[in-house]
């Protein structure tokens, strides 16, 4: 019995990076296996498959989620942002800058998802305080830096009234 | 360089000079940097998933692949039938399969392994592969594998190793202690949990070679073992450690490598293997669970006479490293840093159903040190003196040798930061406990010492290469592979102010099996390996550059290495002769070409165990514990470090920072339970690791001056966060609630029965 | 799975705990039909038809059927259904659409003003990403964290039942008995009157990000000194949501945090099911972050 014979399939149009994409896939495919296997945008990675560490986040209408989780129906007409779309735009740029100024990475696969969800967070809310900061960012672990140059971006990226 | 240590902070304010952002942090940022598992380009590529063992342990009786291998978009499926050479690997001893014949022994052994079309065609392969098993019992904890009659999982039995380390007569020393204090410690079974799980691709060449494009720690020692395997010439296959998501020691042995190999091999296209974290929990290297009983005594004065450690270290169903790390936790629980006439520590290392237990972060030592620091705060309480001044009666002295009799080389005394660290202001810190009183704060402290390279007495060899390319460029390559630790920042300083070249001259090349060796990439060894690689190389080169120029100006003016190229040396001398100029102008002159290989330095004389070059750490921590659920919250961290020269600061800063927090995770929140051989959970919605909200503010101060005669002014500080946080942490829990958890993770759960038992009283 | 029946051998009485063998999906998401109703009556039907679930947010969804080695052959989309969409502040109560988000639940101020306890629990579930997607109806279909809040808030389930027909009943009703195919469109919880003290507590390993183990909520209601509404919830991922059987006197008659705290311990004692995980610590945890939460005043 083969898959293929019984495997269900739609239409899917949605804009990813800006660009509008229209494509048969799978309704349940996972949204990270469109964007790595399909469309080869390694940015976003896989790091448990199950939502709980924040490598795989992209931003979806502009708000950062993991897309180990979605599904491609759930994208149906939206805008799909990765890190390979968001490099060019000047809020993300500067939340690069701080965190590699910041030395707030070091094997760096956390990074892609931590600077998208850092990126949504301050896109969606410019004022934001570093608590409201800090809690945008507790999905995105990191094994490798104690998270202390993380905290040192968000105090810098901050509104300044309170700090970590 | 021998005025009194003093510690200074490792901020930008006292290092800027050398301050930079790490090599690879843009392309890293910028999602453009490709990791092994993002390897999907290849043409042809096929995806490969590998056959679990269903039983903790089992015989085999039959395997059935046929109904797999006829699954349409299947392309291979191989088994132990098709190795064609040797169906084991390990680093100390080849006794795991790669796959396995006739008897399993953990849940993750592997059985067989598939490639196919699409990674869903792979998992469906998968199921399709019939194995019938004769289930065993299963030996769940190291008591049930010494226990007479326990089946034995290995021919020579269930103790793989064990140790014995003692000075002076224990008993004598004992009875002549005036205190005495006795207790039980155990650590868990920690994961690593790198972000990016094991995994790359395996691609065949065109002249019948394997090229390896993977997350790994050595990939000279992995060719050596995969040409084994795969019955291949060591000339015929390569590995190319890419730069990969972390490794802390669960990268060390072979992973996917094998199964991915054997996959290309049958099919002529490449082969992708990505563990998912399920199959990471499953199959993946484990820090050893360890059990320890400790007793130490003092005399009225508060002087160390006698210290007892026996321990049991579970280290599952393969060796992998677990004798090497017998002896480094064996070392570390004779208390190093303090002089104890009378010592004994006897260790055993035993096979079980669980997990494979090896290299981890600290390796055996931060376990051990949890154990002696403790023993030494609950003693101290005792005899009645403070933590740190029965410490400071009993420290070691540089001029000291090791436990093993080995000689050392301790950076500073020990007092040193035993000293700053008491005048750490996180002991005067003022904290508004906010919720009337719900909120127990504490601090505590620890000392530590670690030591780099694999231990005199083992193979511990590197070596580098160095030279002109066509183009210009300075090539310098070393072996070691860069998995965040930080190798590439770390070579790119070192080089630059050896080599007398700024970073864009350098093209630097890690990690490929077909250049030099430097040995494996752990035990903190790298940096040293690489400052004294350089050491040995820099005179020549500077010399034969020098020559080169001098004949290609026709110019006997003194010239000197610098920034881009050649420089006459002279006050406001100009650039004379850049290195693009040299390369392409020497036609007929061969281009500058060296290689260097050498011994890990050891101690002056021969000496058969124990490292030469130490490291000292001092953790103070802080804590807030909660009395209402036992949840322990840390708030504070203060590090004093004596980890010779700093080479790059934020990788020296964000390696200390990144160690404890790896150890506070494992004091207070990581553990895979195992029973009777099977996982109690799998991913990390059940494994828990800290948080951005869990993490402490932490300072991190250095001790950069040496001992004069010290030729190793340059340490590796990769594991040194580790070693002292745990006993600093249940310190400082101790002094907010009056309870020390003796059991790692300290969890919640239990810290609250303790203090709800020891206050007598509720809430 | 069993071994093949040729090894006799292998089905002697051996003393093995026996296990679940690995396996992979057999049906996986590649053969799962997604189903696009048009009106919450059109899912409804064809849930009925199909034998099919919902989905919404799926997070917690998708990962069982991976678990369970068992995708559904067909799904009912829920998404763009106007009648489960939408937060609207009706005369004296919410009506709160099933499909709304964690992070809309969190983020909308006027809900935060009236109802504070529902933003905390909210923002206490995963993280922010998560919260996006996961739902009222995906949060209450889980034994979620909220359970305990709605709870405490006499929260009633709107719903169609598996006839078409529409359906309103209080929350405690639906957990016990929870119709099959059954469709929840929103959530009708009254504003809690003036002198309302609400408060609700995640016990947690870590700072954030923490499974469900166990939530606990309070609502009190004073008027004039007098307590005229005392509600008590607890729930996690062992523990069924529910409220605890206390008396509306219960408060008044302990007279110290001590008493209290015994007392909770005791009502804890007599919900909690007896083998479940951690039990001593969940009704030691429970009964200190419940006692707080009611007396902090008290000695």
């Amino acid at each position: 019995m083969s898959t293929q014979n019984t495997a269900a399939s739609m239409q899917l149009n949605f804009t990813l990076n800006g660009q509008l994409l229209n494509m048969r896939v799978g309704p349940a495919r996972r949204l990270l296996d469109i964007l790595r296997l399909d469309q080869g945008l390694t940015g976003p990675k896989e790091g448990c498959s199950i939502g709980r560490c924040g490598a795989c986040t992209v931003q979806l209408d502009g708000a950062a989620v993991p897309a180990c989780l979605l599904l491609a129906y759930q994208v149906q007409g939206k805008e799909v942002s990765t890190v390979e779309g968001l490099s060019s735009q000047p809020v993300f740029q500067r939340v690069a800058d701080s965190l590699i100024e910041h030395g707030a990475l070091q094997c760096g696969y956390c990074i892609p998802g931590i600077a998208t969800s850092l990126t949504a967070a301050l896109t969606q809310k410019p004022h934001a305080s570093a608590a409201e900061l800090e809690q945008a960012m507790c999905g995105n672990l990191c094994r490798c830096t104690g998270y202390s140059g993380l905290q040192q971006v968000i105090n810098d990226l901050a509104s300044p009234d309170q700090h970590i | 360089m021998n005025n009194v240590p003093t510690a200074v902070p490792l901020d930008q304010a006292h290092f800027a000079e050398r301050w930079s952002a790490r090599p690879d942090s843009t392309e890293k940022v910028y999602g453009l940097q490709q990791y092994p598992t993002d390897e999907l380009h290849w043409p042809g590529l096929l995806h490969g998933r590998i056959l679990r063992s269903a039983w903790p342990h089992a015989h085999i009786l039959h395997i059935d692949l046929s109904q797999a291998r006829s699954l349409p978009g299947v392309r291979a499926v191989v088994c132990a039938e098709d190795i064609p050479g040797t169906n084991s690997y390990g680093i100390i001893f080849r006794d795991q399969p790669v796959f396995c014949t006739d008897r399993v022994r953990f849940l993750g052994d592997a059985i067989a392994a598939v490639a196919a079309d699409s990674p869903e065609i792979a998992a469906h392969a998968l199921t399709l592969i019939k194995v019938v098993y004769e289930p065993l019992p299963s030996i769940g904890d190291s008591q049930q594998a010494l226990a007479s009659g326990a089946p034995l999982l290995h021919p020579d039995g269930n103790l793989l190793d064990s140790s014995q380390l003692s000075h002076g007569d224990i008993d004598a020393g004992f009875a002549q202690c005036s205190y005495i204090v006795e207790s039980r410690y155990s650590t868990p079974r920690q994961m690593h949990v790198f972000m990016e799980t094991e995994g790359g691709v395996a691609i065949p060449e065109q002249d019948g070679s394997l090229t390896f494009r993977v997350g790994c720690q050595s990939g000279h020692r992995d060719r050596d073992q995969l040409a084994d395997i795969l019955g291949l010439p060591q000339k015929k296959v390569r590995v190319i450690g890419l730069s990969t998501g972390g490794g802390f020691g669960g990268k060390d042995e072979l992973t996917m490598q094998p199964a991915a190999g054997l996959l290309a091999l049958k099919t002529g296209r490449p082969v992708r293997i990505h563990y998912d974290r399920k199959e990471s929990t499953r199959a993946g290297i484990k820090r050893h669970p360890i059990q320890m009983f400790a007793r130490t005594g003092c005399d009225a004065e508060g002087r160390l006479i006698a210290h007892q450690l026996h321990a049991v270290l579970d280290t599952g169903a393969y060796a992998s490293l677990g004798p090497a790390v017998l002896t480094n936790f064996s070392d570390h629980a004779a208390a190093p840093l303090y002089r104890i006439p009378h010592v004994e520590v006897q260790g055993q290392l035993v096979y079980t159903n669980n997990s494979v237990a090896g290299a981890f972060r600290g390796f055996g030592g931060n376990q051990a040190t949890f154990a002696v620091e403790s023993q030494l705060d609950k003693l101290a309480q005792a005899a009645g003196l403070s933590s740190a001044e029965l410490r400071r009666r009993n420290l070691r002295t540089p001029d000291d040798d090791g436990v093993e009799g080995q000689s050392q080389q301790m950076p500073c005394h020990p007092d040193t930061l035993l000293n700053s660290a008491l005048a750490s202001p996180l002991w005067r810190l003022n904290t508004a406990d906010q919720e009337r009183g719900r909120w127990l704060s504490g601090v505590g402290m620890a000392l530590g010492a670690q030591g780099n390279g694999l231990g005199n007495g083992l193979p511990d060899a590197g070596g580098a290469s160095l030279r002109l390319t066509e183009q210009g460029t300075i090539q310098l390559a070393f072996g070691f592979i860069e998995y965040g630790q930080g190798v590439v920042a770390a070579v790119q300083a070192l080089a630059c102010e050896a080599l007398g070249c700024s970073a864009a001259d350098l093209e630097i090349r890690l990690g490929d099996s077909n250049g030099p060796d430097s040995g494996p990439t752990s035990a903190s060894r790298s940096t040293v390996i690489a400052t004294e690689a350089l050491r040995r190389l820099r005179d020549d080169w500077q010399q034969q550059l020098i020559q080169l120029g001098k004949s290609l100006l026709g110019d006997q003016r003194a010239l000197r290495t610098g920034a881009g190229g050649l420089w006459h040396d002279e006050p406001q001398g100009e650039r004379a002769i850049s290195y693009q100029a040299l390369a392409s102008r020497s036609k007929g002159e061969s281009l500058p070409t060296l290689k260097t290989h050498f011994d890990f330095p050891t101690g002056p004389d021969a000496q058969p165990r124990g490292r030469y070059l130490q490291l000292l750490i001092a953790t103070v921590a802080r804590v807030r514990v909660d009395r209402f659920t036992g949840r322990v919250k840390v708030t504070h961290l203060h590090h004093i470090t004596a980890g010779g020269k700093v080479i790059h600061p934020p990788s020296y800063l964000g390696q200390i920072e990144g160690a404890a927090v790896m150890g506070m995770g494992m004091a207070l929140l990581e553990d895979v339970p195992m029973h009777n051989g099977e996982y109690q959970l799998d991913n990390l919605d059940a494994y828990l690791i800290p948080t951005l909200a869990d993490a402490p503010v932490q300072q991190v101060d250095v001790i950069e001056t040496i001992f004069a005669g010290d030729q190793y002014p340059v340490r590796g500080i990769g594991e040194l966060g580790i070693e002292a946080i745990s006993p600093a942490l249940m310190a400082a829990i101790q002094d907010a609630t009056g309870v020390r958890p003796c059991d790692l993770p300290a969890r919640p759960a239990v810290l609250l029965a303790a203090m709800t038992a020891a206050e007598g009283n509720l809430p | 799975m069993e071994p093949a029946s040729d090894t006799d051998q292998a089905s002697k009485a051996i003393p093995i705990v026996p296990i679940k063998p690995m396996t992979i999906a057999v049906t996986d998401r590649t053969q799962t039909h997604i189903l696009f109703p048009q009106s919450a009556s059109e899912a409804v039907a064809l849930a009925v038809r199909h034998q099919a679930p919902y989905i919404a947010g799926a997070t917690a969804l998708q990962l069982s059927w991976n678990k369970t080695a068992n995708w559904p052959t067909q799904a009912i989309a829920l998404s763009g259904l106007s009648e489960l969409i939408g937060c609207k502040r009706l005369v004296s109560s919410w009506q709160l659409g099933a499909l709304t988000s964690l992070a809309e639940l969190a983020n909308n101020s006027a809900l935060a003003e009236d109802m504070p306890l529902l933003s905390q629990a909210a923002v206490s579930v995963g993280a922010a990403g998560v919260r996006q997607l996961g739902t009222l109806a995906g949060n209450i279909g889980f034994a979620g964290d909220l359970l305990p809040s709605l709870l405490v808030l006499d929260t009633q389930v709107l719903w169609i039942d598996r006839h078409g027909r529409s359906q309103q009943q209080p929350l405690t009703q639906w957990l016990e008995a929870p119709q099959s195919q059954g469709l929840i469109t929103a959530l009708q919880i009254p504003v809690p009157l003036a002198g309302s003290l609400t408060r609700m507590e995640k016990l947690a390993s870590r700072s954030a990000f923490n499974p469900p183990l166990l939530n606990v909520a309070s609502l009190q209601c004073w008027q004039e000194g007098q307590l005229q509404k005392l509600r008590l919830a607890i729930g996690g991922n062992a523990i069924q949501p529910c409220l605890l059987p206390i008396s509306p006197h219960f408060l008044p008659l302990q007279d110290s945090r001590r008493v209290l705290n015994t007392a909770l311990r005791a009502t804890l004692d007599s919900i909690l099911p007896l083998g479940c995980a951690q039990r001593d610590y969940l009704i030691s945890a429970g009964a200190n972050l419940l006692c707080d939460q009611l007396s902090p005043d008290l000695s």
